[in-house]
């Protein structure tokens, strides 16, 4: 499948500072692509060298295989939300969208769809300054869909918002993908990721650690893990070394985490030495994946999560 | 995207704010009830003592219209950049030149619908007090009228313009006041006549009536001073990131 947005070598220095160093990635048409990394790894100043909004210091940010500049009309293309820092606030919603959808082509009467789609249609007539944090950000969200984009770019959506704002933007963000757009979301909050995302890029310290399927990535970066909760663990202990796993460590009297067996192995060897099992799990997380990929950047671990 | 489309979008932005109306309507009104308040002076020779011809009755309210205009144009350039608003404008039109002419397009476009209107108020504040004393096209008062037509719109692409250079309302709106009714102020007795007639602020408005410059190279001057700061603003737009 073609890429919807590749970066080729780019890099962003601001004086001495390096925001981005030399990234090279391809985000797939159609995913949820999520876009991780610490707070000031680059992944904001990556999002603006894709829209312009900074220029390269080198390389070369393109979208559907041009720069953003080459599209008529971006706003068909590309769709951003940055920020919620999206209206004046003194301006009506209504007003925000209808002086974009100009921009964009489109009908102005199509603002009231807009708001109507996230969720604002009963205070389109207020003022965007008296809005809420969520409110805000499901504006900027109008604002950013006006064109009808392919590709939707946020930057830490999730920033902000409480657990039913959370669990809104995901579904929304799944109905883009039906949608057939592509979307590329960053984050530095890794279980709100987890399970939204089909592929992932990972940054940190301003170089891009890995890329592609976030399956894949877990896969690499973390070893399988099964966790076991059973009646003898010291027995089953010495069954699992025995037969070439490594024991991880004896999380509590009953529990063990295991390495280097499959769970159905362990699941044999338990039923061999007569030992009851209460739960046998795999264990693998995004979370443990990217402390895992950016183990050498110390400082970087503390902060994620 | 057309040039007219990110006009057009411009337009929706000054229109959809409360703050940009008042601030026009406000200019207006000033300018009627200065017209009104000067009509009222006009001597039997159809002068305003002191002052010169009957145009002054015109062309001095207009003096607060021009300043007012000025400060709106800070407001159309700092308050879109302080919002957020010129960063999404920036993505859906990553054309930087294109979008920062279209804001100064519109400013002017707005400016001058504001001048005619502030014009009509000062004349007919003129011609309630000053009744048939006042003659405000007689010597060169036509073309001291018509002047404003440009000028007016010029201090508000020179307001957007200096905006976009400092992006912070508070240090253009300072800058831009200072300038004009204190530093000018001052240089009017520290450097000869003859510069003096060069100071920006003292080519246009009802200063153009009184000084050696004359309407229309008045005019020629403050044009070439707006449009060095325009171009600046364009240039260092260019050049710089707007993260």
């Amino acid at each position: 499948m073609k890429p919807m947005l590749r970066a080729e070598g780019l890099t962003k220095r601001y004086g001495p500072a390096l925001a981005v160093s030399n990234a090279s990635f391809a985000v797939r048409s159609g995913a949820i692509t999520g876009f991780l990394g610490p707070n000031g790894a680059g992944k904001s100043t990556t999002m603006r060298l894709f829209l312009g909004l900074d220029r390269p210091s080198s390389g070369a940010a393109h979208i559907d295989g041009k720069p953003i500049h080459e599209w008529p009309v971006p706003a068909r293309k590309i769709g951003a939300v940055l920020d919620t820092q999206c209206a004046h606030p003194s301006r009506r919603a209504i007003d925000s969208v209808r002086w974009a959808a100009r921009l964009a082509g489109v009908k102005e009467n199509q603002a009231e769809v807009l708001l109507d789609r996230v969720g604002l249609s009963a205070v389109a007539g207020k003022r965007a300054g008296r809005f809420s944090l969520g409110m805000r950000q499901r504006l900027a969200l109008a604002i950013a869909l006006v064109g009808n984009p392919e590709v939707v770019m946020l930057d830490e959506p999730m920033n902000g918002l409480d657990p039913e704002g959370i669990t809104w933007m995901k579904g929304l963000l799944r109905q883009f993908k039906d949608q057939g757009r592509t979307v590329f979301v960053s984050s530095h909050l890794l279980a709100e990721m987890e399970d939204l995302v089909d592929d992932l890029v990972v940054i940190a310290q301003s170089k891009i650690v890995g890329a592609g399927a976030a399956q894949a990535f877990i896969q690499r970066f973390q070893t399988q893990t099964v966790s076991i909760q059973c009646d003898n663990p010291q027995a089953l202990g010495a069954a699992i070394t025995g037969a070439g796993g490594r024991l991880v460590s004896l999380a509590d009297a009953q529990r063990l985490q295991v390495t280097g067996l499959e769970p159905d192995a362990v699941g044999q060897l338990a039923k061999s030495s007569g030992i009851a099992i209460y739960e046998l799990r795999e264990e693998r997380s995004l979370l443990k994946a990217f402390n895992q990929a950016t183990a050498e950047k110390a400082e970087i671990k503390g902060e994620v999560g | 995207m057309s040039f007219t489309d990110l006009l057009a979008a411009e337009i929706i932005k000054f229109r959809t704010l409360r703050s940009y109306l008042i601030t026009a309507i406000a200019a207006i009104v000033v300018a009627g009830v200065g017209g009104a308040i000067m009509g009222g002076a006009v001597d039997d020779q159809g002068n305003v003592p002191g002052l010169g011809t009957s145009v002054q009755v015109i062309t001095l309210p207009m003096e607060v219209v021009i300043y007012a205009m000025l400060v709106l144009g800070v407001l159309i350039a700092t308050g879109d950049m302080r919002s957020g608003t010129f960063r999404i404008t920036s993505v859906m039109a990553p054309w930087r030149n294109r979008v920062v002419a279209a804001k100064f397009a519109a400013a002017a476009a707005v400016a001058l619908v504001i001048t005619i209107v502030a014009l009509a108020a000062a004349w007919v504040g003129g011609l309630i007090t000053g009744g048939s004393r006042f003659s405000p096209l007689d010597g060169d008062g036509t073309m001291l009228i018509l002047t404003h037509l440009v000028a007016v719109p010029l201090a508000t692409v020179l307001g957007a313009a200096v905006g976009m250079l400092l992006r912070n309302t508070a240090g253009a709106i300072s800058a831009l006041l200072i300038w004009a009714l204190a530093a000018e102020a001052v240089l009017v007795y520290t450097v000869p006549a003859e510069v003096v007639a060069f100071l920006p602020f003292k080519t246009v408005g009802a200063a153009a009536a009184n000084l050696s410059l004359g309407a229309l190279p008045g005019l020629g001057m403050f044009t070439l001073y707006v449009g060095i700061a325009a171009g600046l603003a364009l240039y260092l737009h260019q050049r710089r990131d707007l993260g």
